[in-house]
């Protein structure tokens, strides 16, 4: 099996470069592996990036120009929608609802193996999740319920701006049991 | 010492909350590089057909 070792920090790295050279305005670690910051690890096997440009891109059709020019002239590949970067499959996501906007404006800057790095907070992803509403958005979820991750007054205010406090109070019975009662 | 399923629960949890995020994006490697050995066993032997996700997880974790 060849199995490339990943490693994470480097990646990390060439995001802090991609911001240094004005390649991209702002990112946000976003998906399973943010969620791993405040919760157990599950299995993933790409690393979701949520950006703003730094510039106009000449087309719309060119949005990702900026990025791909960037990885090709760093030397990593891109494959489909992915570009390969220190073993990880990276997918470059642009910031397009004002909820994703201000998930990659609002997100943390945190510590990996001593690199900063811009995560999402866990009450943006969970309103993300809400909004996306696939099964596996519920399921980590209840993931962020059960390990009592999310403050509940951030969370219910970005609901609400967003249009998705309706949506929640629909679905929210179904964590009814992941509530934490111990 | 007998535990109910809720005392394991809290316990792996309260183990999970002291990990650092570092020992986390470790434990993940460890999860990918098993689902894709076990996988590839499984295919091989044809006890599975390889499905979707194999597929994805092949295209996105292999060189």
């Amino acid at each position: 099996m060849n199995f490339e070792t990943p490693d994470l920090s480097a990646v990390f790295r060439v995001l802090r470069e991609m911001l240094e050279q004005g390649v991209i305005a702002d990112y946000a670690v976003g998906g399973a592996v943010a969620a791993i910051f405040y919760i157990e690890p599950r299995e993933t096997f790409d690393l979701d990036i949520f950006f703003v440009l730094a510039k106009k891109p000449s087309s719309e059709l060119l949005r990702l120009e900026a990025i791909y020019d960037y990885a090709a002239r760093n030397g990593f590949k891109a494959e489909a929608e992915y570009i390969k970067i220190y073993g990880w499959a990276v997918q470059f996501l642009e910031s397009a609802s004002s909820l994703w906007k201000e998930a990659v404006k609002a997100a943390a800057k945190l510590k990996f193996e001593g690199e900063t790095v811009r995560v999402m907070r866990p009450e943006h992803l969970a309103a993300l999740m809400i909004e996306t509403g696939r099964k596996k958005d519920w399921l980590r979820l209840a993931d962020f319920i059960e390990n009592d991750v999310l403050e509940r007054t951030r969370l219910n205010k970005i609901l609400q701006i967003h249009g998705l406090k309706e949506k929640w109070d629909k679905e929210s019975w179904r964590f009814a049991e992941n509530e934490r009662n111990d | 010492m007998k535990e109910t399923i809720k005392e394991m629960k809290l316990q792996f949890r309260s183990r999970q909350k002291n990990l650092s995020v570092e020992e986390k994006i470790r434990q993940l490697y460890a999860m990918q590089k098993r689902y894709l050995l076990l996988s590839e066993v499984a295919v091989k032997n044809n006890l599975k057909k390889p499905s979707a996700e194999y597929e994805r997880a092949c295209r996105l974790l292999k060189k």
